[in-house]
Order: structure tokens, then C-alpha cells, then sequence
């Protein structure tokens, strides 16, 4: 019987930590399970293959739904739920609760996962994940990327997930950098409100630095990601409180392309938020 | 598939007067035109499993506080539940849970409990979701399938260890002695839950519901809902989620973009 053979593995190991008089101890010798991490890597280096991640630092990464974005598909965990053609999600309708950002397919998908997720926490007494991890090649197109954030964030029943790439930091194993999305309708700034609104739009070694209130930031072109940097830090001498930055990467910006945009601007503005072009008014 | 391995057969009940006079016409005829014939029962023309499914299912939509037999029968159950989840389920739930769900596993009581959970759960969204059976399967098919496919993706997601195998092979051996004789019934609804599955299994002389699910992979026969049928689930009131608001804190500047304005 199993139950005899769990009872003696209760019996020989002594519970990780207290429980309540109404919560079953649990069956501790699992404490040696790996990690988040750990399951992470392992599934990005099986679908996605060795070294595919892009390159950084960032933040511990914290457990949650992990999506997996390759050249051919996208992974909600370890489940298949959309098939790309070359990094690019296939054409299709717009879906309507996402203004335009991603397909109906792809939505479609990302909210019968997350009622799967939901059921599942009904059964198992756990928590809907609350973050995202996107695990994404760093040949994918960042667009690619947002469309995918973007349908499995609004698909997310009650509010979107917190949000973090996952990149890979060399013997330190994986980590993540944090991130928010522009709501997908855009943003609309109160007149007289306190808000700077610095965007960046970039392509490949082309930056455009400008912010909502044109009286504040001069419209800024630059070539590359020191002078970026430089023009950066001008703006943040005069605006110190500001933390938060809009970044809108174009069709030729890769995943790796907007992780080395992130490592150059976070310095002086840790808050990244990513857009798909949305308004900003 | 599921779907497609035992469909259940019903006997439509006359609904118009003609039909229901051309009917009684009939049986009149049977007494004296068709002696030595066999008439057919009068019982639906589904399987034992299929009929104590639907009487779980009416017993819940009549409202009967104790649909769920006393005793412990649901062990077996229990243990292809797990196996579906560990072969399916959120890897970050497993890693969380696993250890709790194995222990609870070994408690009966707890073991039955969670059976009356999931009825009081969905019961007030069967009473009018218009539900009925429409196929059964065998179970031992789906334990050694479900112990097959959750070996391999958790060797896949490096989560496999040695005490792991043991319990893998336990709970297929227990789910086999359990549920060898068991069905799983496939329910559809016209509304939420959409689709219920019951597990049956004989003891003592009859059939018993011993676990009930909402969900099943399509790896294991499951379908996927459709997008009218997903959002219906979603804000059902089943998954106590549809009238859940998200919680913006005042100084935020909206559910997005989740610090102060000014920081912008």
C-alpha cells in the first residue's frame, strides 16, 4: 500500500516546519526537490536549447507561471499553447481584450491556461501564480515578445501578474529583471499631474529619448547606447526623483537588443516599462 | 479519447401529444400483435456507470445535503488524481504542494473530504447547468497512462528522485486495486462547470461516485472550452473569481503601472 509506505517516509522524517492542528504534516524528504530556478533552466535549456538566453543581471527569480518564447513556439510551463513562424506570431484576428496587442489565438490560449491554473488551485489549495517569468530566446523579436506578455498578462483573471525576463548571469545561474507593461489602451496624463513621461523608441543603434511634455525633454536622436546613457543621465540631474522609463522597441529590436537597452538605462532608471506603442498623452 | 469510447445511448421520451397518443397506440397493439416479443426495459440505455452518474448528479441538483456515500472508498481516486496532476499540473504547484498532498493522501477522512469540497463547490452551478452523461471509460487504461506521461515530464523537468519513483509506482498500484472495476464518466452541461467527470467504482453490490473533477487534459481525453465557455468559468461564481476586483493601491497609477505617478 502506498499509504504504508508514506506513512513510514512521515514517520522517519521530521516536518520542515509547523503546521496548524488542520494541515496534514507534510512528507518532508521532498525538501530536496530543486528549486525554481532550477526548473526553469531546465526546461529552457530542453525547448529552447544551451545558451539561448540573453545575457544580464538582475534581481532573484521568484516562483511563478514561467512562459517559454522560442523561434517555433511558446510554452505556458511545459504545455505547447502556440506554434510562431520565424519568431513571429501568426496573423490572425485582434483580439479585443487586447486593443490590438496580440491575437485571438494567442489570448485564447493564455486564458484557457490560466483557467486550468485556477481550477487547479481550487483542488491543490495554492495560490494563482501571481508573477510572470517570460523565459525567451534572445533571437526572438521583442515585438514577438510583448505580443506573448501582453496576451497571457490581460488573460490573467483578477489583475495582470508582476512581471520579469529572465536572463541568464553567467555562475550566478538565472535571474530576473523586472518589468511593467503600458496598459494596453496607452496612458492618459493629467494635465498639471506630476509625471515627466520619458520614452525611449529604439531600433537597432537608432534611440529616440522624448518625454509627454515636450517642454521638459528636447526630442533626443542617438546612435548608440553610451551616448544613450550619457543623455540619460543629463535628464535624471534634472528630474532626481524620477524612476520610471518607457521603453518601445521597433519590428528589428531582439530580445538580447532589449535586454542590453535595459542594462544601459536602468542606472538611472530602474523602472522599466515596455509598450507596443500605445499612447501616451 | 474519451469522447469517443462509449457513447452513452438514451431513449427519447415522446414530446408532443401525437407522438405520445401514437405511443400509447402501440403499446395497446403490443398485448395482442406482438406476444413472445421482448419489451425493452424501461430504463435508460446507459451503462450502471453512467446511470449512478446522473443520479449523483440529480441528487446535487435536488439539493441533497449528503450526496457523497459515507466510507472510504476514495483512495484510489485520490491516487490517479495525483497522478494526473503531477503528469499535467503547474510544476511551481507540485513543488509547493506535492509533500501536503502526499500526506493528506494517507488520511482517509482527508481523502473524502475533499470529494464533498468539490460537490459543495459545483453544486449550486449543476442544479441549472443541464447536465447529463455522454460517454464512459474504463479506468485502468488512464492510471497506467497517467503514471506513464507523469514519470516522463517530471524526468523532463528535472524533478524526478529516487522516493519520487516509489511513490509514482504506489499510487499506480493503489489506483489499479481501487478502480480495476471503475469508470470515469464524462458529464457535459450546457452552462458552468461545461463539463464534469465522475469516477465510479463497484463495492458491496453497487456503484459508488468516489471523486469528481472539472478538468481533464486533452493528453487524457480532456477537450479544451471554447473562449464563451472559458470567460463563462472564469467569472462563474464556482472559482469564486468573477467578482474578485484587483486592488489598486491609492497611490498607484493603475493596475499596470503598480508605483507613485510622480516616479513617472
Amino acid at each position: 500500500m502506498l499509504a504504508a509506505a508514506l506513512a513510514s517516509l512521515l514517520a522517519l522524517m521530521a516536518p520542515a516546519q509547523p503546521t496548524s492542528a488542520d494541515e496534514p504534516e507534510p512528507v518532508s524528504g521532498f525538501a530536496r526537490l530543486p528549486g525554481f530556478g532550477a526548473l526553469v533552466l531546465a526546461h529552457a535549456e530542453a525547448s529552447l536549447g544551451r545558451d539561448a538566453l540573453p545575457s544580464g543581471t538582475g534581481v532573484p527569480l521568484e516562483p511563478g507561471l514561467f512562459v517559454t518564447i522560442g523561434l517555433e513556439r511558446v510554452w505556458a510551463f511545459d504545455r505547447e499553447v502556440l506554434a510562431l513562424r520565424s519568431g513571429a506570431v501568426p496573423e490572425g484576428t485582434a483580439a479585443r481584450e487586447c486593443a490590438g496587442l496580440c491575437s485571438t489565438a494567442l489570448f485564447d490560449a493564455m486564458r484557457a491556461f490560466w483557467l486550468s491554473l485556477a481550477i487547479e488551485s481550487t483542488q491543490r489549495a495554492t495560490e494563482i501564480p501571481a508573477r510572470l517569468a517570460v523565459v525567451a530566446d534572445k533571437r526572438v523579436p521583442a515585438r514577438t515578445m510583448l505580443q506573448v506578455v501582453y496576451a497571457a498578462a490581460i488573460a490573467r483573471p483578477v489583475r495582470p501578474p508582476d512581471l520579469a525576463l529572465v536572463v541568464t548571469a553567467g555562475g550566478r545561474g538565472l535571474q530576473a529583471q523586472p518589468f511593467h507593461l503600458l496598459a494596453p489602451a496607452g496612458l492618459d496624463i493629467d494635465q498639471g499631474a506630476a509625471a515627466l513621461g520619458l520614452r525611449l523608441r529604439f531600433g537597432r543603434d537608432r534611440y529616440e529619448l522624448d518625454a509627454v511634455d515636450e517642454r521638459y525633454v528636447q526630442n533626443e536622436r542617438l546612435t548608440d547606447l553610451r551616448r544613450l546613457a550619457a543623455a540619460l543621465a543629463g535628464v535624471k540631474k534634472r528630474y532626481p526623483n524620477k524612476t520610471a522609463i518607457v521603453l518601445e522597441p521597433d519590428a528589428s529590436v531582439t530580445v538580447a537588443d532589449l535586454v542590453a537597452v535595459i542594462a544601459a538605462v536602468r542606472a538611472e532608471f530602474p523602472r522599466i516599462v515596455l509598450a507596443a506603442g500605445q499612447p501616451i498623452d | 479519447m474519451l469522447a469517443r469510447e462509449m457513447p452513452t445511448k438514451r431513449v427519447r421520451r415522446p414530446s408532443s401529444p401525437a407522438l405520445a397518443a401514437a405511443l400509447v397506440a402501440t403499446l395497446a397493439c403490443v398485448g395482442a400483435c406482438n406476444r413472445g416479443r421482448v419489451v425493452d426495459s424501461s430504463l435508460p440505455r446507459t451503462s450502471p456507470a453512467a446511470r449512478t452518474a446522473d443520479s449523483f448528479v440529480h441528487c446535487i441538483e435536488t439539493g441533497t445535503t449528503v450526496c457523497v456515500a459515507a466510507g472510504q472508498l476514495g483512495g484510489g481516486w485520490d491516487a490517479l488524481h495525483i497522478l494526473l496532476w503531477l503528469a499535467d499540473g503547474s510544476p511551481v504547484a507540485i513543488l509547493e504542494a506535492l509533500p501536503r498532498e502526499l500526506a493528506a493522501h494517507t488520511d482517509p477522512l482527508r481523502v473524502q473530504a475533499k470529494l464533498v469540497a468539490e460537490v459543495d463547490r459545483y453544486g449550486a452551478a449543476l442544479r441549472g447547468a443541464e447536465c447529463q452523461s455522454v460517454a464512459t471509460r474504463p479506468l485502468p487504461g488512464l492510471v497506467d497512462q497517467a503514471a506513464d506521461l507523469a514519470t516522463k515530464r517530471l524526468q523532463r523537468l528535472g524533478l524526478w528522485r529516487k522516493e519520487l519513483e516509489t511513490v509514482v509506482r504506489g499510487l499506480q498500484q493503489e489506483a489499479h486495486d481501487d478502480l480495476d472495476e471503475g469508470h470515469l464518466v464524462r458529464i457535459d452541461c450546457s452552462y458552468d462547470p461545461y463539463r464534469v467527470y465522475l469516477v465510479t467504482r463497484p463495492h458491496e453490490g453497487r456503484i459508488h461516485v468516489v471523486g469528481m473533477t472539472t478538468v481533464l487534459a486533452p493528453a487524457f481525453g480532456g477537450d479544451v472550452l471554447d473562449r464563451r465557455s472559458v470567460q463563462a468559468r472564469l467569472s462563474g461564481p464556482s472559482l469564486g473569481l468573477g467578482g474578485t476586483q484587483a486592488n489598486i493601491q491609492e497611490d498607484t497609477i493603475d493596475t499596470w503601472l503598480r508605483f507613485p505617478l510622480e516616479e513617472l
